[in-house]
């Protein structure tokens, strides 16, 4: 683990890709190696049929025993065998060159020269098994140019060789057999291969068909050694092919494997910058969130050189993005933002959730003294409902007690009412006597007011009478002595006169009293009627009134008792306030505690709060 | 001597019958504006036009009540040096009259400013009766006022 945390991740696939390259190396190697050794092995075969086609060619150039014809091919026929013997070893002896050289002079000595030719045959057909040994034709991997190469070298040699010897010999049935079989295999061979060799094809079994229908002799030979050339040339157009097809085949090998190798690598190196540079990014990224410098994170991923490679801007919600890499970073960038007002947000609210703590703190201090105040205020309101309580039942007494009366009440205005009617009429009658007695008083001052004008002329007659004796007895007085008598006449007359008047007056002033006392009287009289009417209707409107209220208390005596029921309610209510207030008072109590704890609670919270306060104050925001 | 009683207000005033024409009831007066308000106007006796004196306004500065016992008292007026003239008096209670002898008056004492008029004064068990002097009634401004300058 340690040794894999030191390693970056593009060094990790690096390794992983050498690690794969290493076996398809190896494989390439042995690929490579088997199309070279088999290269090397068909080039051998090769070299071997090349070889084979002078041999051939001397052969029937030898068994056609034309002598100039010998003599001027067996020596190009001998150097190309001599050729091909530097690659594949020695083929013949080298007496055969002496053998060679004596065919030169074939016409010089034709029996030396017969020799020569028949060693150098048997030279030549004792090579070929050699010859397919070396070139490994004997071990030819493929059918067709096993049997070919059979053919080539043994099948139709050995029928040829008879023939060399004596052109006139049967073929060995055996051989032939042997031999048609070979052809047959080769052309079956060929045709599997979808190889459609027409040459191979036609010309091996017209050949052969040529040959077996030869007359002995000549012909036969000639039909021999054009079936064996045919064959080794077509021994050599098969391996010449194969070659070229391995050749091709390496080729493709090798290139196809550098090419996938190539391609391979590229892809790797791709996905490793697809991987590793938005991995890069995104660990730059998270080092910054973790270090809290938010904006500089945010600016890391809007940088433009990263949304060149990216080729666009980071969007983690774009659905059409399957690389996980640009996903992850994507989402670092989302994260990055939403960190950023998620932080935002949290101050803002850590400030107001500090505000409210604060506020919270001091609304609970007066929830706190408002409990306080409740309490007393709720004890005080029970010893008040207990008064209310004790009050409403003593009330409820009284009312009882006061319905009692009530009843009472309305016997009573029940007599009263009678006696009222009484007292109107009495007062009707009085009001009648009233009007009566004024009637007659009125008849009395008219009288004094007769009276009264008999009495004016009385007093009118007396005063004349008093002024004409005042006269008199100035008169006397004047005359003196000598009207002694008249003076005493004068005396008595102003005596009389006097009586008079006194008499007068007093029955003036009698009848000024009792014209004033009646006038007095009557006006009294009429006070005391217009009263008495008044009284009357007074009277009268309070027997109405008190008719309505005694009828009132009639209709108040069942209130009364449905006051006295509501009364016995509202005792019971009050009882069962006071039980409320009782309960309301323990419920504050555990309010209190309740509150109490809710203060520990916001205690608790306030220093959360505090805490996250400080974790919040790491990450630095635009 | 024979005295006529009169009344101003509470008081009581004698009058000797010599000097008296005769006494007759209240007439309606006529007004006599510009003069004082004792001056209770005037009225025809016997074709002559008489003034009348208010005798309880020029005392007490009420006028006389309209009784039937308030009268006119005809008075002769001697002006000093001039002819006896005619003056009525308006007083109230002239129904009484007094007989007595000169010897019972005597003198009153003090004689004020506004009363010259008010002479001796007889004492009598229902009370104090003052004589009174026709002939001062009348200061000589208002003896000008009303009859004109002396001939």
């Amino acid at each position: 683990m340690t040794l894999f945390a030191r390693w970056k991740l593009a060094h990790k696939l690096l390794i992983c890709g050498a690690a794969f390259l290493l076996p398809l190396g190896v494989l390439l190697y042995f690929t490579v190696s088997g199309f070279q050794q088999q290269l090397r092995f068909t080039a051998r075969e090769i070299a071997g049929a090349r070889a084979l086609q002078p041999m051939c060619k001397l052969a029937v150039l030898l068994a056609g025993g034309q002598w100039d014809m010998i003599a001027a091919g067996a020596d190009s026929s001998l150097a190309d065998i001599r050729k091909a013997e530097s690659e594949l070893g020695p083929l013949l002896p080298p007496s055969s060159d002496a053998a060679a050289r004596s065919l030169q002079v074939a016409a010089l000595r034709p029996e030396e020269a017969k020799t020569a030719r028949n060693e150098l045959l048997g030279q030549l057909y004792a090579t070929f098994p050699h010859l397919a040994e070396t070139a490994n034709l004997i071990l030819d991997p493929d059918l067709d140019s096993y049997f070919l190469a059979d053919l080539a070298l043994l099948r139709v040699p050995s029928l040829h060789e008879p023939l060399s010897r004596d052109a006139s010999a049967a073929p060995d049935p055996a051989q032939l057999k042997a031999a048609e079989h070979a052809i047959d295999v080769v052309v079956e061979q060929n045709r599997l291969k979808h190889r459609v060799n027409r040459a191979l094809e036609t010309g091996l079994p017209r050949a052969l068909a040529i040959f077996k229908a030869a007359p002995p002799g000549t012909q036969r030979l000639e039909a021999a050694s054009a079936l064996w050339q045919t064959t080794v040339t077509q021994l050599s157009v098969l391996l010449d092919e194969r070659a070229a097809a391995l050749r091709r085949k390496r080729w493709m090998a090798l290139t196809l494997t550098l090419a996938a190798v190539a391609f391979a690598a590229a892809m790797l190196f791709a996905v490793m910058r697809n991987v590793t540079v938005p991995l890069a990014r995104a660990t730059q990224v998270a080092d910054r969130i973790a270090e809290g410098r938010l904006s500089a994170a945010e600016a890391s991923l809007s940088e433009p050189g990263l949304q060149r490679f990216l080729g666009g801007p980071i969007m983690a919600t774009n659905g059409h993005i399957r690389d996980e890499a640009f996903r992850l970073l994507g989402a670092f960038c989302t994260m990055a933002k939403s960190l950023d007002s998620l932080v935002s947000e949290v101050r803002k609210a850590y400030a107001d959730v500090e505000e409210s703590t604060a506020r919270m703190a001091d609304a609970l201090r007066q929830v706190e003294t408002s409990f306080a105040e409740q309490a007393a205020s709720t004890s005080q309101v029970a010893a008040s409902s207990k008064q209310i309580f004790a009050t409403v039942t003593e009330l409820a007494k009284n009312m009882r007690s006061v319905t009692g009366m009530a009843a009472e009440a309305t016997q009573v205005a029940n007599a009263g009412l009678s006696g009222l009617s009484g007292i109107n009429a009495a007062m009707q009658q009085t009001l009648e006597g009233a009007a009566s007695v004024s009637e007659v008083l009125n008849r009395i001052s008219a009288k004094a007011t007769d009276i009264n004008s008999v009495l004016d002329a009385i007093t009118k007659i007396a005063n004349r009478t008093n002024l004409i004796s005042l006269n008199a007895a100035i008169e006397a007085e004047k005359a003196g002595d000598h009207a002694a008598g008249f003076k005493a006449v004068g005396l008595e007359i102003r005596r009389v006169a006097d009586q008079t008047a006194v008499a007068a007056l007093e029955i003036e002033n009698m009848l000024g009293d009792m014209q004033s006392s009646v006038k007095e009287g009557v006006r009294s009289m009429a006070e005391y009627a217009e009263r008495l009417r008044t009284n009357s209707e007074t009277v009268t409107s309070i027997t109405a009134d008190v008719g309505r209220s005694i009828e009132c208390t009639r209709t108040l005596e069942p209130h009364f008792q449905t006051v006295d029921s509501g009364m016995q309610m509202q005792a019971q209510a009050a009882h069962e306030i006071l039980e409320a207030i009782q309960q309301l008072s323990r419920a504050a109590g555990q309010s209190r505690e309740s509150l109490a704890r809710f203060r520990e609670i916001a205690d608790h919270v306030r220093s959360t709060v505090g805490v996250l306060q400080s974790e919040v104050a790491r990450f630095s925001v635009t | 001597m024979l005295l006529l009683i009169l009344e101003a207000g509470t008081q009581r005033f004698g009058l000797a019958a010599s000097r008296i024409v005769e006494v007759i009831p209240a007439p309606v007066l006529r007004p006599m504006p510009g003069l004082p308000a004792f001056v209770a106007g005037a009225f025809t006796y016997h074709g002559r036009v008489v003034p009348v004196i208010d005798l309880s306004s020029l005392l007490t500065g009420q006028p006389a009540r309209p009784l039937l016992s308030t009268r006119i008292v005809m008075l002769n007026f001697h002006p000093q040096g001039g002819e006896p003239l005619l003056l009525g008096l308006l007083a109230e209670h002239a129904t009484e009259l007094l007989s007595c002898s000169p010897e019972e008056f005597q003198p009153a004492g003090v004689h004020g400013i506004d009363t010259p008029f008010a002479g001796d004064v007889l004492i009598r068990p229902d009370g104090l009766i003052q004589e009174l002097n026709v002939d001062r009634l009348l200061s000589e401004k208002l003896q000008e006022q009303i009859f004109g300058a002396p001939a």
